[in-house]
């Protein structure tokens, strides 16, 4: 199943446009806001000083002009005087006018802006003028004081006045740099940028032929040659790789070829070293034989011949499998046809015990391992049967692979020994020893040998072994079938059962019915 | 013995003769120092005017220069704050004075009239405008000067009622007054007959664009009004004025300075 790899999105964690415009908004803000303050307090500072300066001449010019009416006493000129003028300065917050000689006010008067009595003096600036008269003998006389209250809240609001036009044109200023640098941005970086993107993801498309204009002379052309050289150093590693790859496949290829040819024909060797299924007809009124290599060649092999009284069937699971495992079948088949031989059929724990010394001979397992070579350790597992139809007798010895009897009364299972053969042990004292078991022959019976890699198959929907009690289960209805059709539906269901999977290892099973005499 | 004992006596009384003439110098001396009198003067043309010399000024000089008791200075003060001024010691007389402009409460006596004078209306010439434009003052308006008494007005100073109940304005400028009713401001104007007299004389051309009324507001009936308490007596005010007339000066001064009504 080909697993998509995630796209690299062309925007990740925001543009730079956005960073960079993002970072220059908050420096000028920052920036803008301390100039701001700044200037704030300066202005203000300068509208203070004006408003202090139109107090005192306001002031100034007000207690001349009161004079003649506070020395005439004429408290509706004053206060019509210091009306209009609380009325044209709005500033002003209060306003009174004392005659020199008397403590209540000639006259007052206050802005309806100033409920309190006089606010926050923090907030006033207090003006006090005294009212001089110039007598006709040129004499100057004091005949009166003039308070004038101002607000300072005006400085506030002509430093706000002053400022609104700055804090205007700063941010104008702003918003036109951020549109000129995004546009340059754009212009200069981001599309280059983007253009290097889009070629390197047709570059991990595979287009390693692309290429970006680079007649800049900026970083972002020195980003672009750099680019395209690197473009075209991949492109010739790639394109060398996929030469080299493609020679290489092409060795491998004709390697796999001999080495396939020669398994091949290792198979044909080895088929030879199986009996032709015309061999078993004389003695087996019927017989199927399920052999699927895990590879082309197997580890297991099985043996049927003619004997003076009957025949021997053996089933063998060498170690490993594939060509190793057909050089053991191959090493195992001549031990045992040796041992044969040698030994005759009668007794085959006899010839297990021989095969068993055999392979551990030829194959230097004796004692303890010595050399790097040494500590490969081979052996096998194997069943004979000694089939003797005029007796209505079994010979059966094993080591690890069991026989199935079926019958109509089930599936017996005879378990041979637990010892497999040819590994390496310390010493002869600890060589196996097997046990023949004879068996009565009668009709109605099927036989089945077969190796551990039929049971231990996986599949299914969890992946668990086929087992034994499966194996038994479709054998168990074979006694009225033909042996062919119980090999079909076997394969049938072991089929189904892998379900795809690969076979773990060599399969062979071996099923027989003996032709009693009549 | 005695003529050595009365030798001593004899010088000693002498010393003592000559310290007591000293002393009697020097407190005879003191003693005929002219006492300043402060007399208030306001804006009170002709008698005390922001333009020019005033009558007043012609009058303390007068006084001044025929008797050696007093010493008569004038102080300058408002006609809204004179009673105060007077009162509270900035000045001790107060000359071309009524008790009834206000007076009548206050601690101040009155020497006799020295000098008649009277207040006329006027106002602007034209068709149509005769004395009889005069005979009433209903519907009118009148420019006045702030802190005078009127007699159509019972003598009340009060700015606020005139204006409310005689349709009055009230100002710190006779001239402007006048020249505002030529102007056609203001129906009438309220002035002392003696400064119209004189303000006309010198503004003939004003003079024809005005008609003045025959009938008088008041009579004034000057006087000197005293603190009681001050350094002069009304008495010998009384007798140095009647010295004055008796001379003649009185008159003569009237008549230097255009306001004679005689």
């Amino acid at each position: 199943m080909k697993r998509h790899k995630p796209r690299a999105p062309i925007w990740r964690g925001g543009s730079l446009l956005a960073r960079v415009s993002a970072t220059m908004l908050a420096a000028t803000i920052a920036i803008g806001l301390v100039a701001v303050a700044l200037s704030a307090r300066i202005v203000g500072g300068q509208r203070h000083q004006d408003l202090l300066r139109r107090a005192e001449l306001v002031a100034a010019t007000q207690a001349d002009a009161l004079s003649g009416p506070v020395w005439e006493l004429d408290e509706r000129a004053v206060q019509g005087t210091i009306n209009a003028l609380l009325e044209r300065d709005a500033a002003i917050r209060a306003i009174a006018v004392f005659e020199a000689n008397r403590p209540a006010p000639l006259a007052r008067a206050a802005s309806s802006a100033s409920s309190a009595p006089l606010g926050d003096p923090a907030d006033q600036l207090r003006i006090e003028r005294p009212i001089h008269l110039n007598s006709r003998d040129g004499r100057t006389e004091t005949v009166g004081r003039l308070e004038i209250v101002y607000s300072t809240a005006e400085v506030w609001r002509a430093t706000l006045d002053a400022l609104f036009p700055v804090v205007g044109l700063l941010l104008l200023s702003l918003l036109a740099a951020i549109g000129v640098l995004g546009l340059t941005l754009n212009r200069i970086i981001l599309r280059p940028l983007r253009r290097l993107t889009q070629l390197a993801r047709a570059m991990a498309r595979g287009d390693y032929g692309a290429r970006i204009d680079s007649a800049r002379g900026d970083e972002i052309g020195v980003l672009a040659d750099s680019f395209n050289r690197m473009a075209e150093t991949v492109q010739e590693h790639t394109q060398t790789l996929e030469t080299r790859v493609q020679e290489r496949t092409e060795a491998l290829a004709a390697t796999n070829r001999a080495i396939m040819d020669s398994i091949n024909y290792a198979q044909l060797i080895q088929s030879s070293i199986l009996p032709p299924p015309d061999s078993l007809d004389a003695g087996l009124s019927e017989h199927a034989i399920l052999w699927r290599p895990r590879d082309v060649v197997s580890g297991d092999f099985y043996l049927c011949r003619q004997t003076a009284n009957g025949f021997v069937i053996a089933v063998a699971d060498c170690t490993g499998h594939g060509v190793p495992g057909a050089f053991m079948t191959m090493t195992a088949s001549a031990m045992l046809n040796n041992a044969i031989d040698q030994f005759g059929p009668e007794d085959p724990a006899a010839i297990l015990a021989a095969v068993d010394a055999k392979v551990r001979t030829t194959l230097n397992q004796d004692g303890e391992a010595r050399t790097l070579a040494q500590r490969f350790d081979n052996g096998l597992d194997l069943a004979i049967c000694h089939v003797i139809p005029n007796e209505s007798r079994l010979t059966f010895a094993s080591a690890r692979i069991p026989l199935l009897i079926v019958t109509a009364e089930g599936v017996a299972e005879l378990r041979g020994d637990r010892e497999s053969l040819g590994y390496r042990r310390l010493s002869d004292t600890q060589s196996a020893r097997f046990s023949n078991h004879n068996i009565p022959l009668r009709s109605g019976q099927s036989f089945f040998l077969a190796t551990d890699g039929l049971t231990d198959q996986n599949g299914g929907d969890l992946g668990r072994r086929f087992g034994k009690q499966r194996l038994r289960d479709e054998l168990i209805h074979s006694q009225d079938k033909p042996l062919d059709l119980v090999k079909a539906m076997l394969e049938h269901t072991l089929d189904s059962f892998q379900n795809g999977r690969g076979q773990r290892d060599d399969i062979t099973l071996f099923g027989f019915r003996v032709r009693l005499p009549d | 013995m005695t003529g050595r004992s009365t030798r001593p006596t004899a010088l000693s009384t002498a010393w003592s003769l000559f310290l007591l003439m000293i002393v009697g110098i020097t407190g005879g001396s003191s003693a005929f120092a002219a006492t300043t009198i402060k007399v208030g003067a306001y804006e009170f043309p002709p008698y005390v005017s922001d333009t020019g010399p005033g009558v007043t000024q012609s009058f303390l000089d007068l006084l001044n220069a025929n008797q050696d008791e007093f010493r008569f200075e004038p102080v300058a003060t408002s006609p809204q704050r004179r009673y105060e001024d007077l009162e509270q010691g900035r000045f001790d007389a107060i000359a071309f004075e009524s008790l009834a402009w206000g007076w009548e409460k206050r601690p101040v006596d009155a020497t006799r009239v020295f000098l008649r004078d009277a207040e006329v209306f006027v106002a602007k010439a034209g068709p149509g405008v005769d004395q009889s434009f005069f005979n009433t003052l209903d519907g009118k308006t009148i420019l006045g000067r702030l802190g005078y008494h009127y007699a159509f007005a019972d003598f009340n100073a009060d700015p606020k009622y005139l204006e409310s109940q005689h349709r009055m304005r009230v100002t710190v400028t006779h001239e402007g007054n006048v020249r505002n009713v030529v102007a056609g401001r203001a129906a009438l104007a309220i002035v002392t007959r003696s400064f119209l007299n004189r303000f006309l004389k010198s503004d003939p051309e004003l003079a024809r664009k005005l008609l003045v009324s025959e009938r008088t507001d008041q009579i004034y009936e000057h006087t000197i009004l005293v603190r009681r308490g001050a350094p002069v007596s009304t008495a010998w005010l009384n007798g140095l004025l009647d010295r004055l007339d008796a001379a003649g000066k009185l008159d003569a001064l009237w008549n230097d300075s255009g306001i004679a009504t005689r």
